[in-house]
């Protein structure tokens, strides 16, 4: 098994290595990335089409929105297998392990935590909030809002954690996240435009085209950071505890 | 063995990140494939996910670039911009 994988592994770094004669080298402006008229037009038409300075989001959340769109699903689709795998299969799966660890929340540690979970989420609301102008975004701030509540988790326990964001309202907020997102497109869909085309919700909110793809763009990105935040955090109760939600690690 | 134009040459001389770049690859790849301790395949993941970014940073790396994030007095319609005399040569610059 080894000895295939190693075989298997050599040969792919063979073609690789083959391969990358063609690729250009360091720093050359005429690389097939650089030069392509995709990079040039979104650069040219960033600004004009949109107020947003980012032109990452500008693709991520405008131009390529319907790609984002679905891998917030796929997100959402990868929390939910999981947690129905774990809490689904034959009751007596995995012996019950009764972990009869008696402790208590050390104080310095849960002092330390109760102390710095605030600013991690603030940090996570202003990722979210700012990632139109700098770097950040949905994912990003998403991902840290998760990680303090995690944070809770392994400081005090999962009860702990739970008690402030139940299993259940992680998926009724991850839910929430992509209808956000999806009826945004809609909205734009029946004023007349195409899904996601964020222009046309300028009909109905007093601002120009351009600056309601902006505030569109923080919308959807505001129901990218709902679903990945919950699923950041069900994602960790489900797998430290084997599904059974109780007496994590 | 490093005369100009042969293979070692051009491998580990003139395109030296692309060999680590396939080298960190396959790091990452035989960890994913070998190792039983999942942890361990995580990091193996971890390390493969590197290569790719070092990979996307080879192939789009300019020098005197910046990030592609419009600078205030750049932005065509920014709010920020600053309405001086020069502005719409800016303008015509941006867009």
């Amino acid at each position: 098994m080894k000895k295939a994988a190693f075989i298997l592994v050599l040969c792919i770094g063979l073609l690789l290595a083959w391969a990358a004669k063609d690729f250009p080298s360091w720093g050359d402006p005429q690389s097939p990335a650089s030069s392509s008229p995709v990079a040039s037009h979104f650069i040219a038409n960033t600004g004009v089409d949109t107020e947003v300075p980012n032109m990452v989001t500008a693709v991520l959340a405008d131009y390529r929105g319907f790609d984002t769109m679905f891998e917030t699903v796929v997100v959402f689709i990868a929390g939910l297998a999981v947690f129905s795998i774990l809490r689904g299969g034959p009751k007596n799966r995995t012996r019950d392990r009764e972990f009869v660890v008696d402790f208590e929340p050390d104080l310095i540690v849960t002092n330390t935590v109760r102390l710095i979970v605030p600013v991690i989420q603030i940090f996570a609301l202003y990722v979210l909030a700012h990632g139109h102008v700098s770097p950040g975004g949905g994912f990003q701030g998403g991902v840290a809002m998760g990680a303090s509540f995690i944070l809770i988790a392994l400081s005090w326990d999962l009860k702990t954690a739970l008690a402030r964001f139940p299993i259940e309202r992680c998926f009724t907020v991850a839910a929430l996240g992509i209808v956000i997102y999806a009826g945004i497109g809609l909205l734009s869909l029946f004023l007349g435009g195409e899904f996601l085309d964020y222009a046309h919700l300028a009909k109905i909110f007093p601002v120009s085209p351009e600056m309601a793809r902006y505030h569109a763009m923080l919308g959807v990105e505001i129901g990218v950071g709902f679903t990945v935040t919950a699923i950041m955090f069900a994602l960790y109760a489900s797998l430290s505890t084997d599904g059974r939600m109780r007496d994590g690690l | 063995m490093f005369e100009d134009g042969s293979i070692f040459n051009q491998l580990l001389v003139e395109r030296l990140n692309y060999f680590i770049y396939v080298v960190l690859l396959l790091i990452g790849l035989w960890a994913m494939i070998a190792k039983n301790n999942l942890i361990k395949k995580l990091i193996g993941m971890s390390i493969f996910q590197t290569a790719i970014i070092l990979f996307y940073v080879s192939i789009g790396v300019k020098e005197g670039a910046t990030i592609p994030i419009y600078l205030p007095e750049h932005d065509p319609h920014g709010s920020h911009a600053q309405l001086d005399s020069n502005h719409t040569e800016l303008l015509s610059h941006g867009a």
